[in-house]
């Protein structure tokens, strides 16, 4: 019985954590704005509707509550208040950074290893479709990333006349179909282009408490999924015909696999942007397998890289009123491009 | 065609398999039995389907006809996959390797134990390559490697040893190794040993029984049958000789 429970009880956590964020979220929903507003209408209340009339109905945070002041003016010194108040958007944009480097940059090295960047890429253009579904039609965000993200790893784990286009033609085809889809609904919807910039770039300085909160809950679930089967993971990943051959279902841990990247990355892009989630998953984990020598000490390194950049990338952004995400990025390749120089010349010779 | 030997210890029975993917057909009307300890060797040019053929005996890809049949229980695989299906961008060692063979056993939810780490370095001791476990798999040349995936598929005790072209890559000295150790730990552990390989010298001091493939055709039958002139010609279609070096047979 006991036996039984243990076996299922990361899938529990799974859910009870999803359950949790939803929780979390709805919570939230009287308090703050389902999604974070454009630069363009910082003045203006979000709603779904889009209507200035709604501005009594979603107030925007107010400064008291520590999130959402740096939406007036980015430019302007950061007060000592806003330092030392754990709520400030400092504060927020640190947390939530953390928490999607660790994560994220641990992901990644399935990601890298398997060689499924592009599929990576792609799954959080996917998931962004999805967001832009979402604010066109006015439902969350979040479930709109979820349910694409999820018809994403379907998609994408599909074969596709494998005699006649190689596995990558149709990754590129979905890429860019759910680039086009999200442009068209993001066009369409009343809020505008705004919201595009915000998904795409992302603004890791625009996130909320809530979003924060959601997303450690659920990466909690996916961190215990895999500190329960990570073994299991690692061995369908490296051989799968062999894991097969051992009695494991290749395909379901492939599926659970791919559906703890897809959450992360669903989650992480609703709050981060695609930029910052592609790079998080991408760059650390790269530069982490041409650091370490076994996989166990390239799996502590990504997330420090991870945590390092956020760290970096934060405080330039601050102190030079530079785009956070873009800044995080730059850190991140700052890494990255003199470990691939000294793999590519050094090591070689 | 039908396996020409039937025995009370029989393991396996290939019940006219047709095998392919989806709708393609690649082999049909197979028929073939082998029992528990036989050495056998399925050989066949690249593209033949001799590796289609491995998988759905393994139960990786479904008969589309007929029927694969354990008449004594599936038995436990040790399985040895082609070297350059082991992803090497995987910063692992040989060590770390060989106790992936041991998964199955130690189950989900547990972690790998001391013990188990232990027993993969008497697996790499086995096969000669003790004083390499903590080295990566990928900085491993390509016997060592071979000798690395042999101790993962032995590692667990299988009843059964299958091998896809491990001798792939490998120049004659390191093929004749990797040969005789399969030899040794076949008598050793007591296992039967089902191949498949392009190449007929390879197996043919070796093997039991042999089932060639070519264009679509296949036949079974024990090694002393094979390894004849009027025999290889006949299945060929071209003129084959098959002539003894130092007690050893080579077709030429």
């Amino acid at each position: 019985m006991f036996f039984k429970f243990t076996r299922f009880a990361p899938i529990f956590a799974l859910l009870l954590s999803l359950f949790g964020s939803h929780f979390a979220w709805a919570q939230n929903i009287e308090d703050v704005p389902l999604e974070d507003p454009p630069l363009a209408l910082e003045e203006q209340p979000y709603s779904p509707e889009g209507s200035a009339g709604a501005a009594s109905q979603t107030p925007l945070p107010t400064p008291q509550n520590g999130f959402g002041e740096h939406r007036h003016d980015e430019a302007e010194p950061i007060a000592e208040e806003t330092l030392s108040d754990p709520n400030s958007f400092i504060w927020q944009a640190l947390f939530a950074g953390l928490v999607v480097a660790v994560l994220c940059a641990y992901l990644g090295m399935y990601v890298v290893a398997r060689k499924m960047v592009f599929i990576g890429v792609a799954l959080a253009e996917i998931s962004s479709a999805g967001i832009a579904l979402g604010i066109l039609l006015g439902f969350a965000p979040l479930w709109g990333a979820l349910g694409f993200m999820l018809l994403g790893v379907f998609l994408l784990s599909q074969r596709y006349a494998p005699r006649r286009l190689p596995p990558d033609a149709p990754v590129g085809v979905f890429y860019v179909l759910a680039t086009a889809a999200a442009i068209l609904m993001i066009a369409k919807s009343v809020e505008g282009e705004g919201h595009m910039l915000t998904l795409l770039r992302g603004d890791v300085l625009a996130v909320y408490p809530h979003e924060t909160l959601q997303m450690l809950a659920v990466f909690a679930g996916i961190a215990l999924v895999h500190a329960l089967f990570g073994k299991e993971f690692l061995l369908v990943s490296l051989d799968r015909d062999m894991a097969s051959t051992l009695g494991y279902k290749a395909a379901r841990w492939d599926f659970l696999l791919f559906l703890t990247i897809g959450i992360a990355v669903a989650l992480s892009i609703r709050s981060l942007g695609v930029l910052m989630t592609a790079a998080m998953l991408i760059l650390p984990a790269a530069t982490a397998l041409l650091l370490a020598p076994r996989w166990k000490i390239a799996a502590v390194i990504a997330p420090l890289i991870g945590i390092f950049a956020v760290c970096l990338g934060l405080y330039l952004s601050l102190v030079g009123d530079f785009p956070a995400s873009a800044v995080i990025v730059a850190v991140l390749f700052g890494v990255f491009g003199p470990v691939l120089l000294w793999n590519t010349v050094v090591r070689k010779h | 065609m039908k396996g020409v030997f039937m025995s009370d210890s029989l393991m396996l029975r290939v019940r006219d398999v047709a095998a392919g993917y989806g709708r393609h057909r690649v082999l049909e009307h197979l028929n073939f039995e082998v029992e528990a300890h036989d050495y056998l060797a399925l050989v066949g040019s690249n593209g033949s389907g001799k590796t289609t053929l491995l998988r759905t005996i393994l139960g990786l890809l479904a008969p589309l006809e007929g029927q694969i049949e354990w008449p004594q229980g599936k038995p436990h695989f040790g399985y040895v996959p082609q070297v350059v299906s082991v992803d090497e961008i995987f910063p692992l060692t040989a060590s770390e390797i060989v106790q992936m063979g041991l998964f199955g056993r130690i189950g989900a939810l547990r972690r790998v134990q001391k013990s188990h780490v232990e027993k993969a370095q008497s697996a790499l001791e086995e096969v000669g390559i003790g004083h390499l476990s903590k080295k990566l798999f990928r900085e491993l040349s390509g016997g060592q490697k071979q000798r690395t995936l042999i101790a993962r598929a032995l590692v667990a005790d299988p009843q059964i040893l299958v091998l896809d072209e491990h001798t792939n890559n490998l120049d004659i000295a390191g093929e004749k190794a990797i040969m005789n150790l399969i030899d040794e730990v076949r008598l050793r552990h007591n296992v039967a040993v089902l191949m498949v390989t392009h190449s007929l010298n390879a197996v043919a001091n070796h093997a039991k029984h042999i089932g060639i493939i070519r264009d679509g055709r296949f036949d079974f039958a024990p090694v002393e049958t094979v390894m004849h002139n009027e025999y290889l010609t006949h299945f060929y279609g071209v003129s084959m000789q098959v002539i003894e070096v130092g007690g050893r047979k080579v077709v030429l």
